[in-house]
């Protein structure tokens, strides 16, 4: 059977989706929670991370071909599923509205502060409508292809960055701050459980999950985990934990402080662009989520269709939800980040016990 | 803004009528979303500075 998207290709999503999060929220959200500790909070999160991979294997290896929505059918029943469906897409699209919203306050604060936000979403939405038009598995491709180059340049990137950490920004780190390193990690459990999202495209990688792409799901989260640990390190080391909870954007001043032998400089420019390319993907993965779930609750087989609407929905959301780059962070920390542990741990550990606790297997007849 | 999008929706009615027109749902789903995306274009337009979700949380989670 051809399969539409292969848990690889998923996974390399998984890591670029991340990416603008991993740049721009956890550090500045380690170092105001954690001070000069925050670089530990990602070792942390590896506790909650690991047994989100094993919940979803489990789920894939005992529904194969099935996706979240056939799973909470067969686990639930078919009112309960609509419900936890329509919960996931109003989650989904205040995360959408979210994202969109950081994207433009980003550019404002990076590279384009006199234009509008406007300008900056309308040029999102054509190249959103754009890149599915040519369908999803263009999208997935594009993150494949265009990865390896990212994740090469983020490491020359430090290579240049290693001379100028101060031992002192990072030492010493007392016992006295583990609880509150501890905790902090919540910000990064937030932005690594989006993993998630490889149960909703589950019914697209096939009936037959080998050994090797298991081991994918677990390097993918390991990666992840690695860079944040990498990424928030160099932004304490070179910027000092307290400077770093002082900006929106830690990591981007971090990179204005960098310079390759003193010939080449202006990284910043690339890591916002990085953050532009992450937005953009995570924006196309999320709307195609919200069609999805509009399709499963409301049994509509043909859910492009409603492309438009949504995003005129979304657009709108982005002014109702926040409108500057305190109130994102003031909703991030109260609504969002709690909101995602439901829906990303609780939800999917929940339906992992049922699935252990009916003991029934299904596979989708091909 | 605002026109552009809701050109963009009847453009894309016009466009995928028949696909639309063909179950009932899809016409239910349709109109009932672009009503909304209307209607939030419509009180931003009228309340540009209206104040945000954040803004009302902060204010009365104090």
């Amino acid at each position: 059977m051809n399969k539409e998207v292969s848990i690889r290709q998923m996974m390399y999503m998984y890591i670029f989706i991340t990416l603008s999060s991993i740049l721009r929220e956890i550090p500045f959200a380690l170092a105001r929670e954690a001070d000069r500790s925050g670089y530990l909070s990602p070792l942390w999160s590896t506790a909650a991370l690991i047994p989100l991979a094993g919940v979803i294997l489990l789920l894939i290896k005992a529904y194969p071909g099935l996706n979240i929505y056939e799973i909470m059918v067969h686990l639930t029943g078919k009112f309960l599923a609509k419900v936890f469906i329509l919960a996931y897409l109003l989650w989904f699209m205040l995360i959408l509205a979210a994202r969109v919203n950081i994207y433009s306050l980003s550019l404002q604060f990076t590279l384009m502060p006199k234009t509008r936000s406007d300008f900056f979403m309308a040029v999102m939405i054509i190249m959103v409508f754009y890149a599915l038009a040519k369908g999803i598995k263009t999208v997935f491709r594009f993150s494949e292809f265009i990865l390896g180059p990212i994740v090469l340049l983020i490491a020359v990137l430090f290579v240049c960055a290693f001379t100028r950490l101060r031992a002192d920004y990072l030492f010493p780190v007392s016992i006295a701050k583990l609880p509150s390193s501890i905790m902090a990690s919540k910000s990064v459990i937030a932005s690594g459980g989006i993993i998630i999202i490889a149960l909703f495209f589950a019914d697209k990688y096939g009936i037959s999950v080998t050994k090797q792409q298991k081991r994918r799901l677990l390097y993918a989260i390991l990666f992840f985990v690695l860079l944040t640990f990498v990424v928030t390190l160099f932004t304490f080391g070179v910027t000092g934990a307290l400077s770093a909870a002082s900006f929106p954007f830690p990591f981007y001043i971090t990179v204005k402080s960098i310079s390759f032998f003193n010939v080449f400089e202006r990284f910043e420019v690339l890591v916002a662009l990085i953050c532009m390319l992450s937005d953009f993907l995570s924006i196309c993965v999320l709307g195609v989520l919200i069609l999805r779930c509009i399709g499963w609750l409301f049994n509509a087989k043909q859910e492009l269709i409603f492309a438009v609407p949504v995003t005129m929905i979304i657009f709108y959301l982005t002014y109702f939800i926040s409108s500057t780059q305190f109130e994102y962070d003031y909703i991030y920390n109260t609504l969002m980040l709690n909101l995602s542990l439901i829906f990303q741990y609780a939800l999917p550990f929940f339906l992992a016990l049922l699935s252990l606790g009916s003991g029934r297997r299904l596979k989708k007849p091909y | 803004m605002f026109y552009v999008l809701t050109l963009l929706t009847i453009f894309s009615f016009i466009r995928q009528r028949k696909k639309i027109l063909k179950e009932k749902i899809n016409l239910v789903i349709f109109i009932f979303l672009s009503t909304a995306g209307i209607a939030m274009g419509i009180i931003h337009s009228i309340y540009p500075y209206m104040p945000s979700l954040a803004g009302a949380l902060e204010k009365y989670m104090k």
